[in-house]
């Protein structure tokens, strides 16, 4: 499913002819908005929150639109991603800035078409292990435990936590396979 | 009643601190008016500060501020910069039609002084309306100065110090925005002011700030996520964060205590902080942007 906000944007009063996406006015709205879309949604599908065309955001919106839309993939009956994609270097350090800070043991990470300025195509809290993990999925388009254990020189059983792990924050897919882990 | 003369010192927040200690003086006194003979030049923070001066006179004493013997070149600024327009304060002099500065898209000035609303739905409108200004003027005007990447972090600053005035300072508050030459040196400034609760007041209730001195306090939130509101405490941090990446230098006062922290293009030697308790006490939350070209 591919979402694009600038096309929600248009239809609030305030940011009809904008190229930003500020306040949590503005954020709150847009989930809504983006939460609507999401009932057509089907278990393991990735969302794409397409940025065409948005400048600029500030922490306020993406603390009211990304951050519950990360937690909902987390937490939804069946599990979602999402992917962010032709964003510019403000909504990448803004988001980046956001979701990096971890708050209450949660934490959350959210993958872009590009490579950001972390050096990994995912943002927010990310070790450089996990970091190198989604590299590698990202290249190779999907990875087993064997896989990661042999490239990063670690044991199977710790590249499968971290892959789990990754999983669990819907850094990486897993459908049906417990074993085959795949790119987002 | 007694006219006060307010001094030069009307050029940048540092300056203007002298004018500020006039301003319990001003209130008790219940000054008649201010002369502004001696001034000769009218910074936007400057500005700002003069008009909320001039509107917690107009609320505790019920009367408007005039001011008086206003240098042309000052008026004409003032005018421009619409500073009469909200109200607040009177002037005895008048500027004739045709010394109007004109309203050109590639003046100087960038934003003219305009209040943001203390409540949310009305405040988003105004800062959207504020953005787009800044957005489609900041192309014309620095289009050789600023890239539109360096446009979308001062557009994320503005939203971030202007949400702060309808998120905590239970007040609405002005902002202004201009580019101009001082001293063969070419500065931009952004100035946000309110006369809220402050930002020691937004924090009170939390028991390790209520140790802290203001002016720590102001530091705290510079450098530290922390917030009253959200869950993702960030908004100033950020400002902070961005104004380091764009080597400019942020001034923010707050009750009777300011930092001003500079990051400096030229120096190799990073970011100095100034921190400054005790001063003249004037109601609000303060904040200076600039960056110098």
């Amino acid at each position: 499913m591919v979402i694009e906000i600038k096309k929600l944007a248009t239809s609030v009063v305030v940011t009809r002819k904008s190229t930003d996406l500020f306040t949590r006015y503005v954020g709150k709205l847009l989930f809504q908005k983006i939460q609507e879309k999401l009932k057509h949604l089907a278990e393991h599908e990735v969302v794409i929150i397409d940025f065409d065309g948005i400048r600029s955001v500030d922490a306020s919106f993406v603390d009211e639109c990304i951050v519950p839309l990360l937690e909902l993939s987390q937490t939804n009956a069946f599990p979602f991603y999402i992917k962010l994609v032709n964003i510019t270097d403000n909504v990448e350090y803004i988001v980046n800035q956001v979701i990096g800070m971890t708050h209450d043991q949660k934490r959350y990470i959210v993958m872009t078409d590009r490579l950001c300025k972390n050096g990994c195509h995912a943002l927010g809290s990310i070790s450089e292990m996990e970091k190198d993990i989604i590299e590698y999925c990202v290249i190779n388009k999907q990875a087993t435990s064997a896989d990661i254990a042999l490239f990063m020189h670690v044991s199977e059983a710790e590249a499968r936590d971290s892959l789990l792990r990754l999983y669990e924050i819907r850094a990486v897919r897993k459908i049906h396979d417990d074993t085959v882990f795949q790119a987002i | 009643m007694a006219i006060i003369q307010i001094p030069d010192q009307c050029k940048d927040p540092f300056s203007f601190e002298t004018v500020i200690s006039l301003y319990q003086h001003i209130i008790n006194q219940k000054a008649e008016g201010l002369d502004l003979s001696h001034v000769t030049f009218v910074d936007p923070y400057s500005l700002l500060c003069l008009l909320l001066i001039g509107r917690n006179y107009l609320r505790l004493t019920g009367n408007k501020l005039t001011l008086h013997r206003i240098p042309a070149q000052i008026l004409q600024y003032m005018t421009r910069m619409d500073f009469f327009a909200h109200n607040i304060v009177d002037c005895d002099d008048t500027l004739e039609k045709h010394k109007h500065l004109k309203r050109s898209i590639t003046s100087s000035r960038l934003l003219e002084v305009i209040e943001i609303p203390g409540k949310e739905k009305e405040s988003v409108r105004v800062i959207a309306k504020v953005i787009a200004t800044f957005r489609k003027r900041a192309l014309v005007i620095l289009k050789h100065w600023f890239t539109l990447t360096m446009v979308d972090y001062l557009v994320t600053v503005i939203s971030e110090i202007c949400q702060n005035i309808f998120e905590h300072s239970l007040d609405s508050g002005f902002i202004a925005i201009q580019s101009y030459m001082y001293l063969n040196e070419r500065i931009f400034r952004i100035a946000i002011v309110d006369s809220g609760i402050g930002i020691p007041g937004t924090f009170e209730y939390m028991p390790e700030i209520k140790t802290m001195s203001n002016a720590k306090l102001l530091q705290t939130v510079l450098t530290t996520p922390l917030s009253s509101k959200r869950r993702y405490g960030y908004g100033l941090c950020q400002v902070n964060a961005i104004m380091e990446q764009l080597k400019g230098s942020i001034f923010l006062r707050s009750e009777n205590a300011y930092i001003s922290v500079l990051h400096h293009r030229r120096s190799a030697k990073g970011s100095y902080i100034f921190l400054k308790d005790d001063c003249p006490s004037f109601p609000g939350t303060q904040f200076s942007i600039t960056l110098i070209g």
